[in-house]
């Protein structure tokens, strides 16, 4: 069951992907996927583990996004920080 | 109580007299004029350069001078880690000790290159008379040196002068700086009881009629090199706490006033290349009333004791918990602050042990790192603070902002950013990384508030490339090791790159002439100013830290819980 | 009206004056002998006009229309909620992506794991409306700034509508083409009643132009080819009589008030360098709250104390500086504004804030420092007249003359008691012409008072037969001379009367304002064609700092030079084709609007009242963009003290260290809150002082970083502790939390 379910996350983030990416860079699907697996694989099980079965499935998910989401913050204010100009 | 401050404040009355001695003899040493030690150095330093085919005269750009120092330290990296793993096949190695895992040899590397010297191992136990010896005590000198050339090159920089040659600066920073002064200081270490000997351990008969095996070794030597390079890696586990290590309290002083006579004396080298003795005067002003701030917090702390100890006892004693009685509370305070506030990172009692006084001190000095700061470049991080306030300020008096007449400009900021922003990153993503697994990874003892202060402690210690523990954690493992190396490299070289970048593009500016209109940075209030941005961009980063780790622990036990 | 003044030469001048086109016009003029050019012309005047009143009765001339600011600017609020748009403020941008998530966290409160306490969602809400206000405010606040401008802008646009341009073709016809079809180096034709297409060079014809449009100036100027003030013309202006042929010297678009459009409107605002240092600053610091936000719940977890999502949101709002964050562009906008309404155009916001920086300002003596015009000081008889006798004499000589230097002697013969003994009317004024190098008046009785040139009076009394006793002419003449005055010499008949004494008098108030100069730390050099015993004499009376006699153009970019090498920042003005590689080499050139279009090119600012003395008014707008600059970001982190120690003690309730809430608030919840709403109120509360800019005083550095480090870091430290504390008993008051 736990494993039906991330696959199927999978299986949605690769649409995702391909749905944004597929019309301007074919190559860029591979990455994508590879992405989606490596969120799946590493973050939000990692997430999963650390708050010890606290939480459902869907709020590790949840929580993992957010770390994503703070970190893609993170790298858009180093490209602040190192290229001002562009802001 | 009395005495215990009267030890304190004799201690520092000795360092701020030695201050503009050897502040004045470093920027001697540095501006290349002449010392009395010329005619003994010169031709050595000739024969050296000879040796390595470096062009002395040479100066070199931003760039040059941290290529040269990144692969330099690289190249001595890679041979101490050789020497660490090949230990049992070589010579002077009388218990026969063999390689360290490949994790604790290349966190033990990392750690000496970097200045830090955090050990996660016990040195009589682990690492031979060859390895201490030479791949380790060869380290504290040139990991001394490196951050003393750092540090000169940038005051260069900001004063307008070239960069320099850093195989110069570093050879003539063992030379005249290091290894004279330790030379000095181990003979009076070893009139003081300290062992220097290459003999295996001794084997003697107790009181009782047991055998006991006394760990002993090349010590002296290797001591005053710890003390007065900012390594603080020790010889013996429990560093200078160890009776070999440090015997007495005449010891004790030598090796206090050893760790932070350079530190302190870099400020007035800058007013010397400044030509601004009053500005050297202030800054020093400035951070020693921080520092003894920070002693006497630590010293009532140690002083007061715990209430819960005291409680049980119906009376009130000093903490002295973790301490050498030898030492007492007083010494050991001072210790624990200068210590940690100097970035030597060598201990003479458990800073486990301390009152959260004294862990709020000591992870409030390593957070700041500019209260005197490691060697060379502790001098330099307090110049990136100024620099940031001449920001602040230069735009509030309504000009770009200009820090002895040269413009602090988007290069300039970003650069200081970069050595503002890694420590925050160094620290707080690991540590919460290592809290959030727990069990897995921290491996703490005392769970709590206590904990984060533990895990916090090590990841600031390596971070500011301090290297004492706080101890009670099971570091000497795989997680511990490399994330801890991870954390020197970043700490150490990051803010090295960023400083002689800086510093290059400071001394190739145009020299804007000072007018009335200019911001005088040698003035009372801009150094209180310069005080309050450190207060609130240094310490308000790590507040919430500090809150949930010594302060909500002081709180606890005030409780009686 | 004014007289038309227009002089080629001056013979009778004794000194060196040659070089600076722009002092020997205006020394010619000040000399003030009209001559009619044609009388059937009486309104073309092409002097510089001496703009009259106040500098600040004079802002604003074309006329702005501020009604619907707001209403428009709380619509572009909402507009620049756009993603697009937000992301380019790295501090807003992160409360944007804040308050979607505590929205999400409004919606499914159980979003992030369980949410603990009493109704979380009208928590989190609350938390979402105030992250909401905080970005709508910032963007409110830079919406104003640019509605100021745009409406400034409009009022520049009105004067530039599309307009039929007489296009000159290649064989000589003439096509009616629309203005925005021309091209630079097209020629076109303007003929009276005609708005002027675009920007140009005149190159053939005679013609007066109103261009109050622009200046808010109402008299006509006179614009002719070949004259270096006179032979440019902006586009927008209306030509009134005559015609001129103009060569287009710039393509549609690019023109001068197109500039001025785009500047004001912020369409082309490009962050300065210390903005774009400022912006790195805010964005480190933000990324430093970001870790140790993102940080704090893993460790406080540890704990036992777990920090809700939407709390650890609102403690990140708390602590990145969005107070600066969110008024840095409304400040910039503001300030090229503020250059604006002093009637200058900039050709970027770099050149406003290098102003900020000078070190040295090279000023013309004429017009800037002195008033331009040569008023009478003293009469010195001569041969044994007696004062009175002069003062006669001077006043009979002078009755004709409608200068400024004749209404002056005037005024100095009244002084001493003369007055006119004869019938005016039937008196007949003599005009000055370059060939006689004097003027006078022939009295009913036939007697000639002239006064004029030494040697002309000397050679004129020679004719009359009188006696060339000179002695003590030539002393007066030298003492005068000495003291850096002009001397006219004074003659009834064949008699030799005395010397006038005519002298630069230095413009009122100016003294003190060199002083303040002195006191920012900027350097003031005189530059001028007069000698050098006349130029240190005006130089000590000003109280400039330096001055350059005899100067030639050249010697003007010698001096910059000069001073640029000791890594100064140097501004000047100038006007005159010669002046524009000055006005390229100095790091703030200001070109007057009457100047040439090759010193206009040349300069990066223009001023279009054709001030010289506003160039001190810039100085002090580039200073008080900086500072107003730095005390907001000096504000906005002094405000982290009291954040951190409202929301930190509250938000672990197992941490026990509830005694740091040092303020009493009343619950967690109300903390956050009230620290929140404090971070949003402080935008708009700040909006007026973002858009007026914090007032300069021409004091030292040190002396201003002491009043502001007073007023902003240590009033940005308290402030904060009573309004969140009053904030907070509001909210306990009202129940919200």
């Amino acid at each position: 069951m736990d494993i039906f379910l991330t696959q199927r996350f999978a299986k949605v983030s690769a649409e995702v992907c391909l749905a944004t990416r597929f019309a301007n860079a074919r190559v860029k699907l591979p990455l994508g996927l590879f992405l989606g697996l490596c969120f799946n694989l590493a973050i939000a099980s990692g997430v999963y583990a650390a708050t010890g079965q606290a939480i459902d499935r869907g709020q590790a998910y949840a929580i993992a996004l957010l770390g994503l989401l703070t970190l893609g913050l993170s790298i858009y204010l180093f490209v602040a920080i190192f290229q001002p100009e562009r802001f | 109580m009395l005495l215990g401050l009267l030890q304190i404040a004799l201690t520092l009355l000795i360092v701020v007299a030695i201050t503009p001695l050897l502040g004045r003899y470093l920027a001697v040493v540095y501006l290349g004029n002449k010392t009395w030690l010329d005619p003994a150095i010169n031709p050595v330093e000739k024969f050296i350069y000879r040796l390595v085919a470096v062009r002395s005269q040479e100066q070199m750009t931003g760039w040059q001078y941290t290529r040269n120092l990144l692969y330099s330290n690289l190249a001595m990296g890679v041979l101490v880690f050789l020497l660490l793993m090949l230990q049992g096949l070589l010579p002077l190695n009388p218990t026969g000790l063999n390689a360290p895992t490949w994790d604790t040899a290349l966190h033990t590397t990392i750690s000496f290159v970097t200045n830090t010297d955090q050990q996660h191992y016990s040195g009589e136990t682990t690492i031979s008379y060859l390895s201490q010896i030479a791949a380790l005590g060869f380290l504290m000198f040139t990991s001394a040196a490196t951050g003393l050339a750092v540090g000169i090159a940038f005051i260069r920089g900001l004063t307008g002068r070239p960069l320099g040659n850093f195989y110069v600066d570093i050879t003539r920073s063992i030379t005249r700086v290091l290894l004279p002064i330790s030379i000095v200081g181990a003979v009076l270490l070893i009139i003081l009881g300290v062992p220097q000997t290459l003999t295996g351990p001794a084997t003697v008969t107790t009181l009782e009629g047991a055998t006991q095996t006394i760990a002993r070794g090349p010590v002296a030597s290797f001591e005053i090199i710890k003390q007065l390079g900012e390594n603080g890696g020790g010889f013996f586990g429990i560093n200078s706490a160890h009776p070999l290590e440090n015997p007495n309290a005449a010891s004790n002083l030598l090796e206090t006033v050893a760790m932070l006579c350079i530190p302190t004396a870099l400020i007035y080298t800058y007013g010397v290349f400044a030509n601004n003795i009053k500005q050297a005067w202030l800054l020093f002003g400035m951070v020693f009333a921080i520092f003894t701030i920070l002693v006497v917090v630590s010293a009532v702390g140690e002083y007061g004791g715990n209430p819960l100890i005291n409680s049980l006892l119906g009376e009130q004693q000093p903490n002295l918990e973790g301490k050498e009685v030898r030492f007492g509370w007083a010494q050991t305070a001072l210790w624990a602050v200068s210590t940690t506030a100097t970035m030597c990172g060598a201990v003479n009692g458990m800073h486990d042990s301390l009152m959260p006084n004294g862990g709020f001190s000591t992870l409030f000095n390593m957070f700041l790192q500019i209260i005197w700061g490691g060697q060379g470049t502790g001098t330099a991080y307090l110049f990136i603070y100024l620099i940031l306030t001449v920001f602040l300020t230069g735009l509030m008096v309504g000009r770009t902002p200009e820090f002895f007449g040269r413009k602090i400009e988007k290069r300039e900021i970003v650069l200081a950013s970069v050595i503002l922003l890694i420590h925050p990153i160094a620290i707080l993503i690991p540590s919460a990384i290592a809290l959030a697994f727990p069990d897995t990874l921290a491996g703490i003892s005392n769970p709590g508030f206590h904990g984060i202060s533990q895990v916090v402690y090590e990841y600031a210690s390596a971070a500011a490339n301090n290297g004492s523990g706080f101890e009670g954690l099971g570091d000497a493992t795989l997680w511990w090791n490399l994330s801890a190396s991870g954390v020197m490299l970043a700490g150490r070289y990051i803010p090295i790159v960023a400083l002689l970048l800086l510093a290059d593009s400071m001394a190739q500016k145009q020299l804007v002439p000072e007018t009335a209109g200019t911001l005088r940075t040698d003035t009372g209030l801009f150094t209180g100013i310069t005080a309050g941005v450190i207060l609130i961009l240094g310490a308000l980063t790590f507040f919430p830290v500090l809150a949930l780790g010594p302060v909500a622990e002081a709180f606890q036990i005030a409780k009686g819980g | 009206m004014r007289r038309v003044k227009v002089r080629k030469t001056v013979g009778w001048v004794e000194r060196s004056e040659t070089q600076r086109r722009f002092s020997t016009q205006r020394y010619i003029q000040n000399l003030g002998f009209p001559r009619m050019m044609n009388s059937t012309n009486p309104d073309r005047s092409k002097s510089p006009r001496r703009p009259g009143g106040t500098r600040e009765s004079r802002r604003h001339t074309p006329k702005v229309n501020r009604k619907g600011i707001y209403q428009r600017a709380i619509a572009d609020a909402f507009v620049k909620l756009n993603p697009r748009i937000a992301i380019k403020n790295p501090v807003m941008f992160l409360v944007w992506v804040g308050t979607v998530i505590t929205l999400l966290v409004t919606i499914f409160p159980d979003l992030f794991g369980a949410a603990p306490g009493r109704n979380p969602r009208l928590f989190n809400g609350l938390i979402a409306a105030i992250l909401f206000f905080t970005v709508w405010f910032a963007n409110f606040a830079e919406a104003v700034a640019e509605g100021r401008g745009k409406a400034q802008a409009d009022a520049l646009r009105a004067t530039k509508s599309d307009t039929t341009a007489k296009k000159v073709l290649p064989d000589g016809g003439i096509q009616e083409v629309s203005s925005t079809a021309l091209r630079q180096g097209d020629r076109v034709k303007v003929v009276a009643g005609d708005i002027i297409p675009a920007d140009g060079e005149v190159i053939g014809g005679v013609a007066s132009v109103d261009e109050s449009a622009i200046t808010g100036e109402s008299a006509p100027v006179l614009k002719q080819p070949g004259t270096d003030i006179a032979s440019s013309v902006t586009g927008g202006t209306r030509i009134i009589s005559d015609e001129l042929l103009i060569r287009v010297t710039s393509d549609p678009g690019k023109g001068f008030i197109d500039r001025m459009i785009a500047l004001v409107e912020g369409a082309e605002r490009r962050k300065t360098p210390n903005e774009i240092a400022l912006t790195v600053l805010l964005a480190v610091l933000t990324q430093v709250f970001l870790i140790v936000v993102a940080t704090l719940p893993l460790i406080a977890n540890y704990v036992g104390s777990p920090v809700s999502i939407a709390v650890a949101i609102a403690l990140l709002v708390a602590l990145i500086p969005t107070t600066i964050g969110g008024l840095l562009s409304a400040i910039g906008i503001a300030g090229m504004d503020r250059v604006a309404q002093f009637n200058v155009v900039a050709t970027s916001g770099r050149a406003v804030e290098a102003c900020g920086d000078i070190n040295t300002l090279v000023l013309d003596k004429t017009g800037t420092i002195t008033l331009g015009n040569r008023l009478a000081d003293e009469f010195i008889p001569v041969n044994g007249h007696s004062l009175e006798d002069v003062a006669g004499v001077a006043l009979a000589a002078s009755v004709f003359d409608e200068t400024p230097e004749g209404k002056s002697i005037v005024r100095l013969a009244e002084q001493l008691g003369a007055s006119v003994d004869f019938e005016v009317s039937r008196a007949e004024g003599v005009e000055f012409s370059a060939r006689t190098r004097m003027s006078g008046t022939n009295l009913p009785d036939g007697i000639e008072v002239r006064k004029g040139a030494v040697d002309a009076i000397k050679g004129f009394v020679r004719s009359r037969g009188g006696q060339n006793n000179t002695q003590e002419l030539d002393a007066a003449y030298e003492q005068i001379s000495h003291q850096g005055g002009t001397p006219l010499a004074l003659c009834q008949g064949s008699k030799l009367y005395g010397a006038i004494h005519l002298k630069d008098i230095v413009k009122p108030g100016i003294r003190e304002r060199f002083a303040q100069l002195r006191r920012m730390g900027v350097r003031t050099v005189m530059l001028t064609g007069d000698n050098r015993i006349t130029a240190s004499v005006i130089a000590q009376e000003a109280g400039v700092d330096d001055f350059i006699s005899e100067a030639t153009p050249e010697d003007k970019i010698t001096a910059i030079k000069r001073e640029q090498a000791q890594g100064k920042l140097v501004a000047m003005t100038g006007d005159g084709t010669n002046d524009a590689p000055a006005l390229a080499q100095a790091n703030v050139g200001v070109a007057m609007n009457t100047g040439t279009q090759a010193a206009k090119e040349a300069a990066n600012m223009v001023d279009l009242d054709s001030d010289p003395t506003k160039l001190i008014d810039i100085v002090a707008i580039g200073k008080q963009l900086l500072i107003t600059r730095g005390a907001l970001t000096t504000f906005s982190i002094a405000n982290d003290i009291a954040k951190y120690f409202a929301i930190i003690p509250v938000i672990f309730p197992t941490a026990g260290i509830e005694s740091l809430n040092v303020m009493r608030l009343a619950s967690t919840n109300s903390a956050v809150l009230s620290a929140l709403i404090y971070n949003a109120l402080i935008i708009p509360a700040l909006i007026p002082l973002a858009l007026t800019g914090v007032k300069f005083r021409p004091l030292t550095a040190n002396q201003l970083l002491q009043r502001n480090i007073l007023l902003y870091g240590l009033g940005g430290v308290v402030a904060p502790f009573v309004a969140i504390k009053l904030i907070d008993v509001l909210i306990a008051a009202v129940g919200l939390a």
